[in-house]
């Protein structure tokens, strides 16, 4: 039945319905991440991953080159990724030249390079700034295996803590006694925000983390945060 | 799902990432994973705990496993080196002292019992261990250096009870093995052995009699061979006093039908009081008068003892040879060995005289035996030719 309708679809992608292209597309981008991680071994990155490009080309391609004989077309398309993937890295290795100090010239790629230096430059910043996360935490007696096992798992806990350590790190008088008790101070909470001791409890670790993430310099986990009030406050 | 997320811990086996929906989750960890990565992730890249509880379970079953091979070659190995306690037979060693001993399958001393006190002076714990063979030649050396063994005790008495079925029965190997052992000794080449061989039955009767196996056997032995000795009296007779009865007896009901060769097993110092006994009885009868040093030179004609009917050229014979002997007391050679075929059993008559004086005369005057020493040793100890009691 499954497979009826895929060759249908493909059929009619092959029609030239743009629309289903796209849909179809969109639907089997987590195969196409899971085969070019498996190709490379490595985890895809969400900036400027080139090989995330070329396999969703090669998945295009692979729409338009399918045939009946040739298999399921989930593992015709896996083969043409794969091929197109390790085409890229060999000429990524082939352009990959030694410099030599002696041929460095500023003038003329001087631009490409600091890109290069400046990524590096936030990539040390970043791994600074999550070392420093880290010591803080452990300040409080939490490490990051913890925060993996005890926060909330479901999202409206999860949304809901996030808030609560929203209103602690906007509240300088309750955050300055955190900072010197090194523990959730729970009556302030209780009195002020309105929360059960008990939710508090449960979720202390995740607070604790929340708020030390808002007020620290990480801009992408802050980002991560952000965008979880934004849903929670927009119901998305 | 695609989690897309944000690399905040790397650890040896996983590293952990925050996701845009500010959840936390551990990761594989793959080529190029580098802290503050901003990666994107299927549900499949997910740290499953589980894979740690399953590696956990690999390594107690490995352990186990390995302490089982451990053990079983451990097992192996103990029981290589060390000898089983089970007993497969038991043997009785009487010379004066008694001592019993177990054995395992392969022929080791598991267990000395001393069975009187005397016992104890040969019997010793660090036997316990060694084969039979070299347990028994260890006995019978300290036996000796004891003087429980003389040129005229020499008889030792081996019973051996099987417990256990395992046992083989070719004793021919192990007596043959422990008269090489024996022979190859210059000491102990005299020592006269007789192995006897029981079952469990008799093992348990004599447990309830309170005999040791060998004296017990040899009990059984002379009573099938016609005698009516009591089990009261077996046990108040040493050893030695034992085996020359039972030599006697034979003597009686089978050496007088039997041919050459069973005349030339009858064991050496039996020999000597045997004809000593039949001597008495013949003095008792005959030559009350007669001086009492004379009879010890008459043995050598045993014929002349047991032939009623030539009886009176006996005694011419005996006078003669007496004469002789007092001129110089050296014997004929010819006279001791030559095998005199019995051609009559004796009568009851003599029978019951040859028992009365057997039990009032068991010990051989020192006199006497000093004497009979000095002639006999020589012509009948030759080493091949030592007596066996079958």
């Amino acid at each position: 039945m499954y497979k009826i309708l895929l060759l249908e679809r493909i059929k009619i992608i092959k029609e030239g319905n743009l629309q289903e292209r796209d849909l179809f597309i969109q639907e089997y981008i987590p195969f196409i991440l899971k085969t070019i991680s498996n190709i490379l071994n490595k985890y895809i990155e969400t900036e400027n991953s080139e090989e995330f490009i070329i396999g969703m080309e090669a998945f295009n391609e692979s729409i338009d080159k399918y045939d009946d004989s040739r298999g399921s077309f989930i593992c015709f398309s896996s083969v043409v990724i794969k091929n197109k993937i390790i085409d890229y890295i060999r000429k990524e290795k082939s352009n990959n030249k030694i410099m030599y100090i002696d041929e460095y010239d500023d003038s003329q790629c001087g631009s490409n390079y600091q890109n290069e230096i400046n990524k590096f430059n936030e990539n040390l910043s970043m791994q600074m700034e999550l070392m420093d996360l880290k010591n803080k935490l452990w300040e409080f007696k939490i490490t990051l295996d913890d925060l993996v096992k005890d926060s909330p798992k479901h999202e409206d806990t999860r949304n809901n803590a996030i808030r609560v350590a929203r209103f602690i790190q906007e509240n300088t008088n309750i955050k300055e006694k955190l900072y010197l008790d090194r523990k959730l101070p729970y009556t302030h909470i209780i009195s002020e925000y309105n929360s059960s001791r008990k939710f508090l409890d449960r979720n202390k670790k995740f607070i604790v983390a929340t708020v030390l993430i808002l007020d620290s310099n990480l801009e992408t986990l802050k980002s991560y945060i952000y965008d979880a009030e934004r849903r929670a406050s927009f119901d998305i | 799902m695609i989690y897309k997320g944000s690399i905040v811990d790397i650890k040896t086996n996983y590293a952990i990432v925050m996701t845009d929906k500010a959840e936390f989750y551990k990761v594989k960890k793959k080529d190029g994973v580098l802290l503050g990565n901003k990666i994107i992730f299927l549900e499949d890249d997910l740290y499953k705990e589980m894979n740690i509880k399953v590696t956990k379970i690999i390594g107690y079953a490995a352990a186990i496993m390995l302490l089982l091979v451990s053990s079983l070659f451990l097992i192996q190995f103990m029981t290589f080196n060390k000898i089983s306690y089970i007993p497969v037979a038991k043997l009785s060693v009487d010379i004066n002292p008694s001592v019993e001993l177990e054995i395992n399958k392969d022929y080791k001393v598991i267990n000395i019992v001393s069975k009187n006190s005397e016992g104890d002076f040969i019997a010793d714990k660090h036997m316990i261990g060694t084969e039979i063979q070299e347990a028994l030649y260890t006995m019978l050396i300290k036996a000796k250096s004891k003087n429980y063994i003389t040129k005229e005790k020499n008889a030792v008495l081996i019973g051996i009870c099987k417990i256990n079925d395992v046992f083989p029965d070719d004793l021919g190997n192990f007596e043959s093995d422990l008269n090489n052992r024996l022979n190859s000794n210059n000491e102990l080449d005299y020592v006269n052995i007789i192995l006897l061989q029981g079952d469990n039955q008799k093992l348990e009767l004599s447990k309830q009699y309170d005999l040791t196996i060998g004296k017990y056997l040899l009990y059984l032995k002379v009573n099938s061979e016609g005698s009516d000795l009591k089990l009261e009296e077996v046990k108040k007779m040493t050893t030695q006093e034992l085996v020359i009865y039972s030599t006697q007896n034979r003597n009686r009901f089978h050496g007088n039908e039997s041919e050459d060769h069973e005349v030339d097993e009858i064991v050496i110092p039996d020999n000597n009081l045997i004809n000593q006994n039949e001597n008495q009885n013949q003095n008792q009868n005959q030559y009350k008068n007669e001086n009492q040093n004379q009879y010890q030179y008459q043995y050598q004609n045993s014929d002349a003892l047991s032939e009623n009917s030539t009886e009176v050229e006996c005694e011419n014979n005996q006078q003669t040879v007496n004469e002789q002997e007092n001129d110089n007391k050296t014997v004929d050679p010819r006279q001791l060995n030559a095998p005199e075929v019995n051609k009559s059993p004796l009568n009851n008559n003599m029978m019951q005289k040859f028992k009365n004086i057997f039990e009032n005369n068991i010990s051989i005057p020192a006199q006497e035996q000093n004497e009979n020493k000095d002639r006999e040793t020589p012509q009948k100890e030759s080493k091949g030719e030592r007596g066996k009691f079958k």
